[in-house]
């Protein structure tokens, strides 16, 4: 029962209350940056701010992280033991809820070492639900996780399903995603599931009637960085729903999926989104010019980006 | 030296030798480190590392290392009762994954009979119920939807012999709408073609014996273009070479029959060179640390390409050939 969970000691308890804070408040720096060093501390963690970078860096130490990891795997595990369900406990009840809490604090930090470990990630969803921690929060640690140095959590599957999932069931400001999945692709270069949730997210803003130009405009910034093909993917996708309001409609099904039984979260139809924003192929073809030129001219090892602006002229019967 | 595309460069000293008896003792030692940390750390992967660690054992020739019955015990020890199927680990929550992992290493040694009908059919049932109505399976009741868990579910329905039309025709059409331009696939349909993805679209299809579906002009030039300079296998243009595609890459051109589109024997070095030749395993690039893996992946390449006097692997179940045809196959006389 949860009054038989051993939980680690006050000290070790005042620094996951702290680490929980730092991940899921609000960051005035601009944003937060997760790093991982392999070094010595008292601390399993610190924060400073990085002024230069306008950020919040949060440094976790690998030796004292894997040194208290055990114990944390240990609450975990005793959670989920046989012949009881945590997930019964009562709301109302202010000592268990309390008590869930405390277990919530000490399951936060395997996420940041355990990319995909299913069952934690159905934890978390439950234990958000039972103990109505703002969606908002949940939203900020998702970022940590997703923008962090750790190229085995930044590009897990799980977490990415996670904020598709969490953007689809919300109204956040479109900037919140966008500066993820930038901050996210810069860390990890042709990040798989990065780029798909780019493509996810630019189909669901445009049904939701949600102008596509900054989403547009920050793409084309990173792809002029870096020939990276989901990114430049990400990009011809953009201007084919801009100019012809031609949506992947997978993406569509997977929000209505996520909204199953929320009437109040339901898209525009695709006819009223395209007239909204709808850019004229004039603009599209203007776009692909200087593209195809900007990837000839550039000092690449690679072309591949000009299939993919190939497909969008095939698409777009240019 | 010669150098690989993006940076990778390997030595030119030819390695002739896949070191099979330090793999096997890899294997063998990873489970008795339950003091270290990655043993702990691994906890929520030990079912996939156990069916990927007994996989490469019988692919080397070496099934007798593991204690089966110890094996089983841990198997039946992970199974979830409250929503049917397997989990990674005893008390998780079972996943399509660990599910077809476990039933994998059930029919490798002959034990799928050990699970009592009503277990099998609540087992049947969590794989069946993770089929969404479009053809597509979810992972578990978080609801990640991707053409792994597409294959997956088809791959164990098929082990258990339990494939029907209803389960099959759908999930036929989900994959058929997750092919690109390229002719290679992605996790959804839209989504960016990749290596992994192929094999578990490939292979789910030859599941299905629907192979005429896929745009095999298109995909194989594809596939072959995945080899870079130095005979690795990357999984998506301008990618470094990882041993894993090695199995992903190559068991798809097995599945369509086109192995001889890349440099067999160049691969072939790249895989030996990223052997640990002092402590066995095999890493993703030379160098880098090793894991159970890529040192089944490495080892299940070699297999299919039939170097080193291997058990042959078969390239849609990746389990051993001989247990493979006892394997009901679906739309077959």
């Amino acid at each position: 029962m949860l009054d038989d969970i051993v939980l680690p000691d006050s000290t070790v308890q005042a620094q996951l209350e702290l680490f929980w804070d730092i991940v899921s408040n609000e960051c005035q720096e601009g944003r937060k940056y997760l790093i991982w060093l392999d070094l010595e501390s008292s601390k399993f963690f610190e924060f400073h701010s990085n002024d230069e970078e306008q950020r919040l860096d949060i440094v976790i130490y690998k030796k004292p992280m894997m040194k208290l990891f055990p114990t944390l795997l240990t609450v975990q595990n005793q959670l989920i033991a046989d012949n009881w369900d945590w997930k019964t406990i009562s709301r109302t009840d202010a000592q268990q809820t309390d008590k869930l809490y405390k277990i919530f604090l000490a399951i936060v930090p395997i996420l940041f070492i355990n990319n995909e470990s299913h069952t934690l990630v159905l934890i978390l969803e439950s234990m958000v639900e039972l103990l109505s921690i703002p969606n908002n929060k949940v939203l900020r640690l998702l970022q940590c996780l997703l923008t962090c140095s750790r190229n085995n959590i930044n590009k897990s599957s799980s977490y990415w399903t996670f904020l598709r999932k969490l953007y689809s069931t919300n109204s956040f400001q479109q900037s919140i995603f966008i500066d993820t999945l930038i901050a996210s692709a810069t860390i990890h270069r042709k990040s798989y599931y990065c780029w798909n949730f780019a493509s996810f997210f630019a189909t669901i803003e445009f049904a939701r009637g949600a102008d596509l130009t900054p989403v547009y405009s920050q793409v084309k910034q990173f792809c002029m960085r870096n020939l990276d093909y989901g990114a430049w993917k990400v990009l011809c996708e953009i201007i084919i729903i801009m100019v012809s309001a031609n949506t992947n409609q997978y993406w569509l099904k997977e929000f209505e999926r996520w909204n199953d039984n929320n009437n109040n979260n339901k898209l525009r139809t695709p006819n009223n989104s395209g007239r909204l924003h709808q850019k004229t192929m004039n603009w599209a073809e203007q776009e692909l010019f200087m593209l195809s030129n900007y990837i000839k001219s550039s000092q690449t090892e690679s072309l591949i980006p000009l299939t993919i602006i190939k497909w969008v002229y095939d698409k777009l019967e240019l | 030296m010669f150098h690989l595309s993006q940076n990778v460069c390997i030595c030119s000293t030819i390695i002739m030798s896949l070191h099979k008896e330090l793999h096997r003792k890899y294997i063998q030692e990873l489970d008795s480190h339950k003091d270290d940390y990655a043993y702990w750390l691994t906890e929520h992967l030990r079912m996939n590392g156990l069916y990927w660690g007994i996989t490469a054992l019988f692919t080397l020739k070496y099934e007798d290392t593991f204690n089966k019955e110890e094996v089983i015990d841990f198997v039946l020890s992970c199974w979830d009762d409250l929503h049917g199927g397997f989990g990674a680990f005893p008390r998780h929550d079972s996943h399509i994954l660990s599910t077809l992992s476990a039933v994998q290493i059930l029919k490798t040694y002959g034990q799928l009979d050990i699970l009592p009908a009503t277990k099998r059919d609540k087992l049947v049932t969590f794989v069946k119920g993770l089929q969404l109505k479009d053809g597509s399976f979810e992972g578990d009741r978080f609801g990640e939807v991707d053409t792994r868990f597409v294959y997956t579910g088809l791959s164990c329905l098929s082990i258990l012999g339990e494939l029907t039309p209803e389960v099959v025709d759908p999930a036929v059409e989900f994959i058929a709408q997750c092919s690109n331009f390229d002719g290679a696939y992605g996790m959804v349909p839209g989504a960016e073609s990749h290596a992994a993805q192929v094999f578990v679209c490939v292979a789910a299809l030859a599941i299905a014996n629907r192979l005429d579906l896929v745009n095999k002009d298109m995909l194989i030039p594809w596939l072959s273009e995945r080899q870079v300079k130095g005979g690795g296998l990357n999984g998506r243009p301008e990618k470094l070479p990882d041993v894993c595609y090695s199995w992903w890459v190559l068991s798809s051109l097995s599945i369509l029959q086109s192995l001889y589109c890349i440099d067999q024997e160049a691969l072939r070095q790249f895989i030996y060179t990223c052997q640990d030749a002092v402590n066995g395993g095999i890493s993703d690039r030379p160098d880098n640390q090793t894991d159970v893996y890529h040192t089944l992946f490495g080892i299940a390449g070699l297999s299919l390409m039939g170097f080193d006097d291997l058990e042959p692997i078969d390239p849609v179940y990746c389990m051993p050939k001989r247990i493979v045809l006892t394997i009901e196959k679906y739309g077959r006389e």
